[in-house]
């Protein structure tokens, strides 16, 4: 297996708060991580840098062995980072084939009837090609993330990065996700999922990274991770 | 049942589309014969409208797509009239073919301008932005010598052999109008390309924008060129019909831009057909609410006071305006076929999805 994502001694200081502290760790080709840690451990940091809506105070993040730490969000988007946000923002003005054709069209560089035909296939993986011509505002929240899914999905990632996507659904909606995004990792795309609801993250990913105060507590097997020691005192704390 | 392998295909234009274009286009011809009579005051109107529907639509370009809210469009507007003056009277070129190249001056300026601004984000690019036509406006006043006479002002030369009163007034007034549809052309034909998905996406959300591989600083960058080009077109429309220019009044916020945002804010920002609306009902009201037989007499400066005011209850309480609540109450209204309707044989796009929407 090669790397596809490399995160290289990253810190990250907002003014005089340190949120990253000196963090490595990687992902493998065709690989699931799993991502876990309290409010405030520097997930969505993390993920935010991976994509590119800031770089790192110091240290290099990689992506197919290209240093992409300089790089703008959209240029990493069309090199293959695919990614979601923890609170969907759809483009409410525009409909859901529209919200999704701008991805085909700009992340995965589609023109004419190859990005139409790239974002029916994302709205089709995705469950949301019935609701194609309703516009994003008047989406629910499933179906939100559902379009987020579909949008990250267009633009056709390497690396699709995952931010709490099932927070906030009902079981049976977190059920279908998983579904959804175990088809997503079966047809090959490397996926970085943070995320709160833990039996979920289990359901799909290989391996799974513990953070705490912008730090790796430690990584490795999904199941073994969850039943350590590090993990059992970050959340449940230490007896004095 | 559905079938997977259903061709998909995306339909643009709509029975309302047809209805409303074909409606627009009798719109345009009945000014256009209006615009090739013999009454000045009708004209004059004409001149205006025209000249603000064409500011205020490349205002609502800038400011309703792309998140830039520009308090200094004026500098494009100045831009272009003293462009024009220098063209005009300083090198005795025809007023009417000076037009174009004023118009490429004041696109030429906005390159560096851009480069400047765009290092600004929000509020502070709104006020660096009329900082900027302040700066222009006070070089301009400054120049005191020939062509430009900067000072209070100076007027264009028409020769009279060559272009009558009546017929300056006529020509102008096609032009005006020429240029209106042209630039509201430009911009419907924008915003339908890939070009104008990727606005409509900054627009709702920047940055779900760039994270969809939208690189928003050159889209931004397009726009703002383009609004330049047609601002300062329209800067020197206006003056070959007036004659007489200031730098306050060319270069002034009060002059343009208050209107414009007033405009764009009422008839519905971040729709094609709101700034246009705005722009004709602005004028309408105006007309009746100012001429000496009326029954309330109001000042220029109390319409706009007045006008203001209805703006901010309009953004604070109807942030859409007119044109997007008649929108939001009907989803299928619109004039110009910007919007892509999905088909996938029976799986989407038959009358299913519009049903279940509501």
């Amino acid at each position: 297996m090669s790397t596809v994502i490399e995160v290289d001694g990253v810190t990250k200081r907002f003014g005089a708060l340190l949120v990253i502290d000196e963090l490595s760790f990687s992902l493998e080709r065709g690989e699931a991580l799993g991502v876990v840690g309290p409010n405030g451990a520097g997930k969505t940091t993390t993920l935010n840098m991976i994509a590119g809506d800031f770089s790192p105070t110091t240290g290099t993040i990689r992506f197919d062995g290209h240093d992409v730490t300089a790089l703008p969000a959209h240029r990493r988007c069309r090199m293959g980072i695919g990614r979601t946000s923890q609170v969907p923002r759809p483009f409410e003005g525009l409909t859901v084939f529209e919200n999704v054709l701008v991805g085909a069209s700009f992340g995965g560089a589609h023109r004419g009837h190859g990005a139409r035909d790239v974002a029916v296939d994302a709205l089709r993986r995705t469950g949301m090609l019935a609701r194609a011509n309703v516009r994003a505002g008047e989406l629910t929240l499933l179906e939100r993330k559902r379009l987020e899914l579909s949008r990250a999905l267009s633009t056709d990632p390497e690396v699709l990065l995952l931010d709490e996507i099932a927070g906030g659904l009902t079981d049976g909606e977190v059920m279908d996700l998983i579904e959804t995004i175990k088809g997503i990792h079966a047809a090959g795309v490397s996926i970085i999922w943070i995320e709160h609801i833990v039996h979920a993250l289990l359901k799909v990913v290989d391996r799974m990274l513990a953070m705490d105060y912008g730090r790796k507590l430690i990584e490795g097997d999904p199941h073994g991770v969850m039943a350590s020691d590090e993990v059992k005192n970050v959340y449940l704390g230490t007896e004095a | 049942m559905s079938s997977t392998a259903a061709p998909a295909h995306v339909v643009r234009a709509t029975t309302t589309t047809r209805i409303l274009g074909v409606l627009a286009v009798l719109v345009v011809a009945w000014m256009a014969f209006l615009a090739a009579g013999d009454n000045p005051a009708t004209q004059t109107k004409i001149v205006e409208l025209c000249v603000f529907v064409v500011v205020a639509s490349m205002w609502n370009l800038l400011a309703g797509y792309t998140g830039l809210v520009s308090i200094g469009q004026q500098a494009f507007i100045g831009l272009g009239a003293y462009a024009l003056i220098v063209f005009g009277n300083g090198y005795g070129q025809d007023v009417y073919f000076s037009i174009l190249p004023a118009a490429l001056i004041a696109l030429v300026a906005s390159i560096p301008i851009a480069l400047l601004a765009f290092r600004l984000r929000g509020a502070y690019f709104a006020i660096g932005m009329w900082v900027i036509a302040e700066v222009v406006r006070l070089l301009v006043k400054q120049y005191k010598a020939a062509p430009i006479k900067g000072g209070s002002g100076t007027s264009l030369v028409v020769p009279t052999n060559l272009y009558p009163k009546a017929e300056r007034f006529q020509t102008t007034a096609l032009i005006a109008l020429g240029l209106a549809v042209l630039a509201v052309t430009v911009i419907a034909l924008l915003l339908r390309s890939r070009i104008g998905l990727s606005l409509q996406a900054v627009r709702d959300n920047e940055h779900g924008a760039s994270g969809l591989g939208v690189n928003v600083y050159r889209e931004r960058f397009i726009v703002f060129v383009i609004a330049a080009f047609f601002t300062g077109a329209a800067g020197a429309v206006w003056y070959v019909l007036k004659i007489r220019i200031q730098p306050d009044t060319a270069f002034g916020v009060s002059d343009w831009t208050a209107p414009i945002v007033v405009m764009v804010v009422l008839g519905g920002i971040g729709t094609i057909e709101g700034p246009i609306i705005g722009a004709a009902l602005w004028y309408l009201v105006r007309d009746y609410v100012t001429s000496t037989g009326s029954a309330i007499q109001l000042s220029d400066e109390w319409y706009l006071i007045l006008t203001g005011l209805l703006a901010m209850v309009v953004a604070l309480f109807f942030q859409r305006g007119l044109w997007g609540a008649l929108s939001g109450r009907f989803p299928s209204l619109q004039v110009f076929p910007i919007r892509r309707r999905l088909v996938v044989g029976d799986e989407v796009g038959d009358h299913r999805d519009r049903k279940r929407a509501t």
